[in-house]
């Protein structure tokens, strides 16, 4: 597979995962604590 | 106030507005437009219009949800007419109400009408994959064409489909569609990632410079000159389209909150889990595993690619009965929890408007769907579907998305916009975020349904030319046809649209009226919580 496509596609699978993780991570502990 | 019906559990929500949103488009419309528009490179135009288009009009979805739900309502007539009269006195307040009512009562019931079907495709090929029914057919195209063909068939599975959305929404939201979801959306991501690691694993089955991989540097590959403002816009549109703006769905699920729920961080988590679904499990099964097998050529097929060219795999494919089943049930389950959230808010409108009983309501929605999928189900060059998708499902969702803004952040005014979306968050969002709810965000939906509007009348969508009968004719059916043919379903889709956009508005002013004539009469607002 070429730089250029893993480049982009490791970059947007990273963001959504990020975004993933912290946003229903986030959501789930708040709920524990209420 | 009677006590409306309430989600049970934070995470039955978000599961259940995933579901609402993760559709068919996630996996076939996504990968197909990111090939077409630039590979990798499209992903700079889609996550542009994520973040400045699909997150802001999510939150405002989720906040108008749940204001009307404060006052008993899950549609979007009485909702608009809340919040509209903030600005304006009730009496035109009720326009708004009346549009925002029509626009949603229109979508959710014509776009399912053939939705539906669809749905109903996908569980017929999830049977026909199971039983091996295409194996060795001589063409897949053949035996999707025999199968349309064959209304009765059609109907069965489109009623075996429709029927377990009408047990689950009678039901109720906690005990029905929060239990099923519960279900079916972690089963939907099982299926995708099973059919990941399989796409993953398939090495070069035809030929060497044929691979999964290869399927998967096609798919990313960034091409910058094909980076357009035609791309710029076929993203903002896939943005709409994908997380099911524009429909009144997600306002009508954001209804069953508490008024002290959070939405802020709970709309950001259901964008999150689509985006997961639509750029790495949609962006990873259809077009490497095609690629592999069809090569560069096979994955062009656009829509074309679920039922047509796929089956064409699955037929070569070591273990193909029952990935393509899986796959099949991956597309059945997408639709199902999309076809859900519009078979709710029909219903919630009979049961909060006429106090009708949720079970008789689920049955009425039934006949509904019934009367209007069956002229779908009997054209079998699927004109009749094309026209109204191109209507209902590309168009009318941009204009309620633009009332949306307008109702939801102008009308009620941007500080309290500001102000609901922040009641009872578990996160702040930051204060510069503002300029592009009030004022980026509506520009984005102008320029969206600009383009529409130009595209539709320069092609002769509108006018119902001959040109655009031709292009119907030649590149839309499913079989071939005549023009006269193609003029005759055209009409049809026409007159059925204007007949449920003048009844729906007339549902939607007698809805406001019936609770809030006091205030019409009055011209001033008296009930206020």
């Amino acid at each position: 597979m070429k730089a250029s496509a893993l480049a982009f596609m490791a970059l947007a699978w990273g963001v959504i995962l990020i975004w993933m993780y912290l946003a229903v991570g986030k959501l789930l502990k708040a709920e524990q604590k209420s | 106030m009677e006590q409306r019906d309430r989600w049970a559990t934070k995470l039955g929500l978000i599961l259940a507005m995933a579901g609402n949103a993760i559709g068919l488009g996630n996996f076939w419309r996504f990968p197909y437009q990111a090939a077409k528009y630039g590979g990798g490179a499209f992903m700079i135009p889609y996550f542009v219009a994520l973040f400045l288009l699909g997150i802001p009009v999510m939150w405002i979805e989720w906040v108008e949800g749940r204001y009307g739900g404060k006052y008993g309502h899950g549609t979007l007539g009485p909702t608009f007419y809340l919040m509209a009269r903030e600005s304006v006195k009730p009496r035109t307040a009720v326009i708004f109400g009346m549009i925002g009512g029509m626009l949603a009562f229109s979508v959710t019931s014509l776009l399912n009408g053939y939705y539906l079907h669809i749905v109903g495709w996908s569980a017929a090929y999830t049977y026909f994959s199971a039983t091996g029914a295409y194996m060795g057919a001589s063409s897949t195209y053949d035996f999707f064409v025999n199968y349309i063909q064959n209304t009765p068939q059609v109907l069965v599975f489109w009623a075996i489909s429709v029927g377990l959305l009408g047990i689950a929404v009678g039901q109720g939201v906690s005990k029905g569609i929060e239990r099923w979801v519960k279900v079916m959306m972690p089963a939907l991501y099982v299926a995708a990632i099973l059919l990941v690691i399989r796409s993953l694993t398939l090495g070069s089955p035809v030929k060497p410079e044929w691979s999964s991989i290869k399927g998967f540097e096609y798919l990313w590959e960034p091409r910058f000159s094909d980076v357009s403002w035609e791309a710029a816009l076929a993203a903002a549109g896939q943005i709409f389209f994908t997380l099911s703006l524009g429909m009144g769905i997600i306002q009508n699920y954001a209804s069953y909150l508490g008024p002290e729920d959070d939405v802020a961080l709970s709309g950001l988590a259901t964008v999150s889990l689509n985006e997961f679904a639509e750029v790495i499990l949609g962006g990873s099964i259809a077009i490497p595993i095609a690629f592999a097998y069809l090569g560069p050529e096979g994955v062009k097929a656009g829509v074309g690619l679920a039922y047509l060219a796929l089956p064409n795999v699955f037929m070569n494919m070591p273990g193909g009965q029952l990935f393509g089943a899986l796959w099949f049930l991956l597309l059945w389950f997408a639709g199902f929890t999309s076809a859900i959230a519009m078979y709710n808010y029909l219903v919630a409108l009979l049961e909060e408007d006429l106090k009708i009983n949720r079970k008789i309501g689920s049955a009425i929605i039934f006949a509904l769907y019934f009367i209007i999928g069956l002229p779908i189900a009997l054209d079998k060059t699927l004109l009749l579907l094309t026209d109204l998708d191109m209507w209902v499902g590309s168009y009318l969702l941009v204009v309620l998305g633009l009332f949306d803004i307008i109702v939801g952040v102008w009308l009620f005014k941007p500080e309290n916009f500001w102000e609901e979306l922040h009641r009872g968050a578990y996160i702040k969002v930051p204060e510069w975020v503002k300029p592009i709810i009030k004022y980026i965000a509506p520009l984005y939906v102008l320029i969206l349904l600009g383009k529409n509007t130009w595209d539709y009348f320069n092609n002769g969508t509108i006018t119902m030319s001959q040109k655009y009968l031709e292009y119907l004719v030649n590149n839309e059916a499913l079989i071939s046809t005549t023009t006269e043919y193609a003029r005759k379903i055209v009409i049809e889709s026409r007159a059925v649209i204007i007949l449920v956009l003048i009844i729906s508005a007339i549902e939607a002013y007698m809805a406001i009226k019936k609770k809030y004539g006091e205030e019409l009469e009055k011209n001033e607002v008296i009930i206020k919580l």
